[in-house]
């Protein structure tokens, strides 16, 4: 991404946090063609679009409200509830950055393109999540006559026959998606060179997440904070890990439907392996991990600190920090109460209010 | 619209152990009431009016916290305080500004002052006829910048739906209030102070009449006041039943601790019948789906055992089966209710035995209708409770039950329209 360019090469060789930006950003090739590309017309179709509830089956969902700016385009449910009600088995993840990712879902079981991916919660019907596999078509006829897409549609692709089919809906509601980027955190004035960009507790924070003692960016390193390293250096665009939430039978297993890529390859290593999300907004985007079982931040961090998460109570007890599965990293470290107010300090400092609020990214349709 | 079921066509025998270990602890419904309750009528959803009919059962329970305060005091210290602050108005009155300090006083008691609290992050709008520092909630932020005028014959209103309600009383999450005795003394009985020279403020601020008459109105009414002053302190002293503030007083000291807890049981009124607070009959149709859930088929979902295991339980508000969910032994369970959409209403149902803690630290939901009995299955013991959620999410509920027992839920969303 462009804009992760320009974040990074203000900084210099100052901190490890900077090696690992500048490797992930050569890494991230083509998605600045992709921006570039998408034209500003475009994009405002697909931000119509991204807010069309009449994509939804009942009418009360969207893209938009489900990945909503304020809750870091997020939804805020613990699993997502789709638009007949029905119960997502996964978190919400964000869309911040989301064009420079090249997977899109916890486990890669899904397109990883955005084209193709955003077609799943549209028509897929295990779960429904908009449900519009049955009624596309008239939906698609809708839109036609509608006064804005009417107009926009075939403005902005004109060489078709006919516009309105869902691949080119798809198409413009992804070029919107590309341009949902952060890049003006304080964390990214901080790493550009403004040191007063992050108060005193986030700079202490800043320094306990890169730390050798906490070692929180061997996983969450890169722009997006989300890509694996070994020695300090990015080996990967993601990171699938076992963090040791979960060991529902003492051997390792993870609660039914929340497994991991041992879903998709059925190899026990893969169990509970889910993808590192990114910590862009972060504070915006609880509950957290991929069922949504941590409420906090400070939860979060406990977690991480005890080396996984005893469960005692609730459907899925067991202790997670003995699960076999677990990621080698994840081995749990010293941190006082002040060092984890600091860290969730520096984690705040990813939060890009410039963007939440950013009116490009906001509801264009008038609401009750 | 969504399916509706019979109440009537479940299994009234599923019923009778439970109904067995329920009854006896709680307040029984009174039949006679439910059976000439009233249905559900478009403004039960406004929240304006069901916190304005609770203000009133609250104005009781608040005032007697405060008069309780004030017994313990010595009738000396009432009537000094209160005779001092007379005086001042006679000063004020013949004094050579005296009408315009009159019409100041005036201003100022008829521009109340709005509280706003919170209790374990529930707001509750507190409105009290003038600020009484005295009154503070330990360790609960107050702003004071948030004020309102209230009409001048309410002494004070709150949000009783986030402290008390019909079938428990006080609602857990308020562990105890702090009274300070100097406070209570010239906050309570000061206020009885106010309300008899109020008019003869009025009058004079009124009236364009002479400084000597102003000064003969003023004496008449602080003899009057005196007297009614006496006639209180006199019935304060008479008063020698016990009660939980007396038990916990300490007169002299920076302030009075009062174990809110104690007070359970009060809620209800002497004779714990709860029935005034119904507001849906017994032909309500989503409290007869309600019922029929609570009586029907049931998921058994196991809550976790902290707040923090909440998110790993998750129920979503349904109109196909109801819940039993299991608790820990501690008797207190976490779930997460999943409200579905913006601006909705639910109704959550349970046996009365159980009490719900909806956890709103953003203050997205308001109770639109108190914890009151199901009408359509009250002889069974069902509560239920309407909250309107001003935003979907999820919700940590905190349930309280039997230790080690179970839980029985139903939620359902209810159309706005």
């Amino acid at each position: 991404m462009a804009r992760c360019y320009r974040s990074a090469l203000g900084v210099g060789a100052r901190l490890l946090a900077l090696g690992l930006l500048l490797g992930a950003c050569h890494g991230a090739s083509g998605t600045e063609e992709e921006v570039v590309s998408a034209s500003a017309l475009e994009v405002e179709l697909g931000r119509h679009l991204f807010y069309e509830r009449r994509l939804s089956v009942e009418g009360n969902r969207s893209c938009g409200i489900c990945h909503e700016p304020a809750l870091g385009f997020t939804d805020g449910f613990v699993r997502a509830v789709g638009s007949t009600g029905e119960l997502h088995p996964r978190n919400t993840l964000t869309l911040t950055n989301v064009g420079g990712r090249e997977s899109l879902t916890w486990t890669p079981d899904a397109p990883d393109s955005l084209e193709g991916q955003l077609l799943v919660p549209l028509l897929s019907e295990h779960p429904v999540e908009m449900g519009l596999l049955n009624t596309v078509d008239e939906v698609l006829e809708e839109l036609r006559v509608d006064e804005v897409y009417g107009e926009l549609f075939p403005r902005v692709f004109p060489e078709d026959a006919d516009p309105f089919t869902v691949e080119r809906l798809a198409d413009a509601i992804a070029a919107f998606e590309r341009t949902i980027v952060s890049e003006t955190a304080p964390f990214d004035r901080f790493i550009a060179g403004d040191t007063d960009s992050l108060d005193t507790e986030a700079r202490r924070g800043f320094d306990l997440f890169f730390s050798h003692r906490l070692r929180c960016a061997t996983c969450h390193a890169g722009p997006d904070l989300d890509q694996p390293t070994e020695d300090g250096e990015i080996v990967a665009r993601h990171g699938w890990f076992n963090i040791g939430l979960y060991d529902v039978d003492g051997q390792g297993a993870y609660p039914d439907r929340s497994r991991g890529r041992f879903e998709l390859t059925g190899l026990e290593e893969d169990m509970g392996r889910f993808r590192t999300p990114t910590l862009r907004n972060v504070e915006l985007t609880a509950p957290y991990y991929h069922d949504g079982s941590g409420a906090t931040l400070a939860d979060v961090i406990a977690n991480y600190a005890a080396g996984g998460r005893h469960v005692i109570g609730g459907p899925n007890p067991g202790d997670g920090r003995e699960n076999p599965h677990k990621s080698d990293l994840v081995r749990g470290f010293e941190i006082t109460a002040q060092e984890a107010l600091d860290l969730e300090a520096f984690l705040r400092a990813l939060t890009d209010w410039d963007m939440v609020e950013d009116p490009a990214f906001a509801d264009p349709w008038p609401r009750d | 619209m969504k399916r509706l079921v019979d109440a009537s066509g479940g299994d009234a025998n599923v019923w009778s152990d439970r109904r067995q270990a329920i009854s006896g602890r709680l307040p029984q419904p009174a039949s006679h009431e439910l059976a000439r309750g009233r249905e559900r009528e478009d403004d039960d959803l406004d929240a304006s009016r069901v916190s304005s009919d609770g203000a009133g059962q609250f104005h009781g329970r608040l005032f007697g916290w405060h008069r309780s305060a004030v017994d313990a005091l010595t009738t000396r210290d009432q009537l000094g305080s209160d005779l001092r602050e007379v005086i001042l108005y006679v000063f004020v009155g013949v004094g050579p500004d005296g009408q315009t300090m009159i019409e100041e006083i005036v201003a100022r008691l008829e521009h109340a002052l709005f509280e706003v609290l919170e209790v374990d992050d529930k707001a509750i709008g507190v409105q009290l006829r003038r600020l009484q520092e005295h009154l503070e909630f330990p360790g609960m932020p107050v702003d004071v910048d948030a004020r309102t005028s209230v009409p001048a014959d309410m002494v004070c209103e709150i949000d009783v739906d986030a402290l008390t309600n019909a079938i428990h009383g006080p609602h857990p999450i308020v562990r105890e209030v702090r009274l300070s005795p100097d406070g209570a003394r010239s906050g309570v009985v000061g206020g009885r102070i106010i309300a008899l020279v109020r008019p003869l403020l009025y009058t004079l601020c009124l009236s364009q009449i002479g400084r000597s008459m102003r000064f003969l109105i003023l004496a008449v009414g602080v003899l009057v006041a005196s007297a009614v002053l006496i006639g209180c302190a006199e019935e304060g002293d008479a008063v020698s039943a016990p009660n939980p503030v007396e038990d916990t007083a300490q007169v002299g000291s920076d302030v009075t601790v009062v174990d809110v807890e104690q007070l359970q049981g009060d809620a209800t009124g002497p004779d714990g019948d709860a029935s005034e607070t119904l507001l849906s009959g017994p032909d309500d149709e989503f409290s007869q789906a309600g019922c029929a859930l609570m009586q029907g088929e049931k998921t058994a979902p196991i809550a976790g055992s902290t707040a923090r295991e909440a998110g790993q339980q998750v129920l979503l508000p349904n109109y196909d089966s109801g819940f039993v969910v299991a608790l820990p032994e501690s008797g207190i369970g976490f779930v997460t209710l999943e409200v579905p959409d913006w601006q909705v209403v639910l109704a959550v149902y349970t046996t009365a035995d159980v009490e719900l803690v909806l956890h709103d630290p953003e203050d997205k939901a308001e109770v639109v209708q108190p914890l009151s009995w199901a009408a359509p299955c009250a002889e069974q013991m069902i509560t239920e409770e309407r909250t309107k959620f001003h935003k979907w999410g999820g919700f940590t509920l905190e349930i309280r039950g039997e230790p080690g027992g179970e839980a029985w839920l139903a939620a359902i969303d209810l159309p706005l329209e």
